[in-house]
């Protein structure tokens, strides 16, 4: 049995979360504003944070539509440089990711990040060889190569303007391709590409963040945008670009817990196999993200998230999420 | 277009952009110019303006109560408001917290001088106040002449730095450093 699959969508593509805390002390000062993920760190300090996601992806979607059972899609095959359009149906993924996040603030304005996801995760039901309309029965297991380190990305972060009320965070950095994009399944041919813990492509990434502290240290309303510029990697398959949009406000309830509300937009754009257009990628999606921040020392934070579908576009069909959980631990030192 | 092209290209982009966001980040320096122009409530209730203050010197200390190193330097600020009575005020300005949290402030640490609630935040903008505890000396003519930061502040440094930026300028020192600074 052929073990291919094509999610169509990859886990740290779906649910990336903008985290906020702030005030943070130190023997001799305290600092208005810190973040962990998305913002920077003071100057001489580590921020490190470790994140567990989950996405449960079994709602199928034709467009933007609900789509009835369960949707076939493509598969490309590397060994013989095709794609093989609706070869195989999906009925559901759940990822698991755990990424590790360590932030130096070089200076007061600026801060090197790097992201390590260090295990992405994905369990899958399908059947395979659905071409023609019988469809044998089977599984796809992790054994297939949907287990590993991911991608590690290293970002230089920039205050462009920093005061009390006010921030602006420029970015921009580069994706390595430093995880597995050519894990073989139990037949020994290449797995999916969208399905592997790595891209193989080297991919700039350029960020802005502004956040805006309405009252100092209890409301701030935040937005972000993000771009991440992909090239082919070696088995001439390239990933669309993806473009994020996040807004929000975080509000503290009293000094230990913050609300964070927030929407994220994901745009994807359709991935390209020997300059053909991929069937089943590409999608859009916005999700409204009520989350959870509490400071339980000076310098640790938790953080939760749950991340809910408003709208979600695919192109053709395809599975997408029904809901995310995020939680992480945020340790400055 | 090749597989290098492509790289090269989008790498470009990156680069311009950042490179277009990091040349924005410049201030003008706030120490030796004229101090922002404030009106904000106390505590128990009356509004302060920085114009009611003019002719005196001032020391301006922005605070909140989670602070540690702000609170462990209020005791020295009570000490140097009351040795100062009559010569230079001192002013605590709380960064965005609750009245009635620095009213119980006031309460437990018997501070006697005006605490103003910087409700907003706003004024601390204008001071680019980005780390608790901060410390501005104005002086009489409403000019700042100096800006401590971090916790730290003793009774005495205080009232040197009042004496220093009481003390008029002598002009033929001023006249000489300028030409040492004038010196290629």
């Amino acid at each position: 049995m052929k073990n291919f699959i094509k999610t169509g969508v990859l886990v740290f593509l779906v649910m990336n979360i903008s985290v906020w805390a702030e005030a943070s002390c130190g023997s001799s000062n305290c600092t208005l504003i810190r973040g962990s993920q998305s913002g920077i760190a003071n100057e001489g300090r580590f921020v490190v944070d470790l994140s567990y996601r989950y996405i449960r992806q079994d709602n199928a979607k034709q467009g933007n539509n609900s789509f009835d059972g369960a949707p076939d899609v493509a598969k490309v095959e590397f060994e013989n440089g095709v794609i093989e359009p609706a070869h195989h149906r999906e009925f559901k993924t759940i990822n698991e990711l755990a990424q590790l996040d360590i932030s130096y603030g070089v200076t007061e304005r600026l801060t090197i990040s790097v992201n390590i996801p260090f295990l992405n995760d994905r369990k899958h039901e399908h059947i395979d060889g659905c071409a023609g309309g019988s469809c044998a029965a089977g599984t796809f297991s992790n054994q297939d190569g949907t287990n590993g380190f991911g991608d590690i990305t290293v970002m230089g972060k920039y205050a462009v303007i920093h005061t009390t009320k006010h921030l602006l965070i420029a970015g921009a950095g580069v994706k390595f391709a430093s995880g597995e994009y050519k894990l073989r399944n139990s037949e020994g041919d290449i797995n999916e590409p969208t399905i592997m813990p790595g891209t193989g492509s080297t991919d700039a990434v350029i960020s802005a963040l502004y956040n805006f502290s309405l009252i100092p240290n209890r409301l701030s309303l935040f937005a972000g945008a993000s771009h991440r510029f992909t090239t082919e990697n070696p088995l001439d398959y390239e990933f669309g670009d993806t473009t994020r949009i996040d807004g929000g406000a975080s509000y503290a309830l009293n000094d230990r817990i913050s609300l964070v509300g927030q929407i994220n937009t994901r745009i994807s754009r359709r991935d390209e196999y020997l300059g053909m257009r991929v069937p089943n990628t590409g999608m859009t999606f916005i999700n409204a993200t009520p989350g959870l921040v509490v400071t339980a020392s000076e310098n640790v934070s938790l953080y939760s998230h749950v991340q809910l579908p408003v709208y979600q576009r695919v192109n053709e069909v395809n599975l997408v999420p029904s809901f995310g959980v995020m939680a992480g631990i945020s340790y400055g030192f | 277009m090749d597989f290098k092209r492509r790289v090269k290209r989008r790498f470009l982009i990156a680069f311009v952009w950042s490179g277009f966001l990091f040349g924005m980040a410049a201030s003008p320096p706030l120490v030796g110019g004229p101090a922002p122009h404030f009106a904000l409530e106390t505590a128990d209730g009356p509004k302060v303006r920085l114009a009611d203050l003019k002719g005196q010197s001032i020391v301006l200390n922005f605070w909140a109560t989670w602070c540690a190193p702000c609170t462990l330097e209020m005791p020295e600020l009570q000490k140097a408001h009351q040795a100062l009575k009559g010569k230079a005020a001192v002013i605590g300005i709380n960064l965005a917290e609750s009245r009635d949290r620095v009213k119980e402030f006031v309460h437990l640490h018997h501070v006697s001088f005006p605490l103003l609630l910087d409700t907003y935040g706003n004024v601390a903008q204008d001071y680019e106040v980005l780390h608790l505890p901060v410390t501005y000396f104005i002086s009489p003519d409403g000019i700042i002449r100096d800006k401590v930061f971090g916790g730290g502040l003793t009774q005495k440094m205080i009232e040197d730095r009042i004496r220093q930026i009481e003390t008029p300028p002598n002009p033929a020192a001023a006249e000489a450093l300028n030409k040492l600074k004038a010196r290629p």
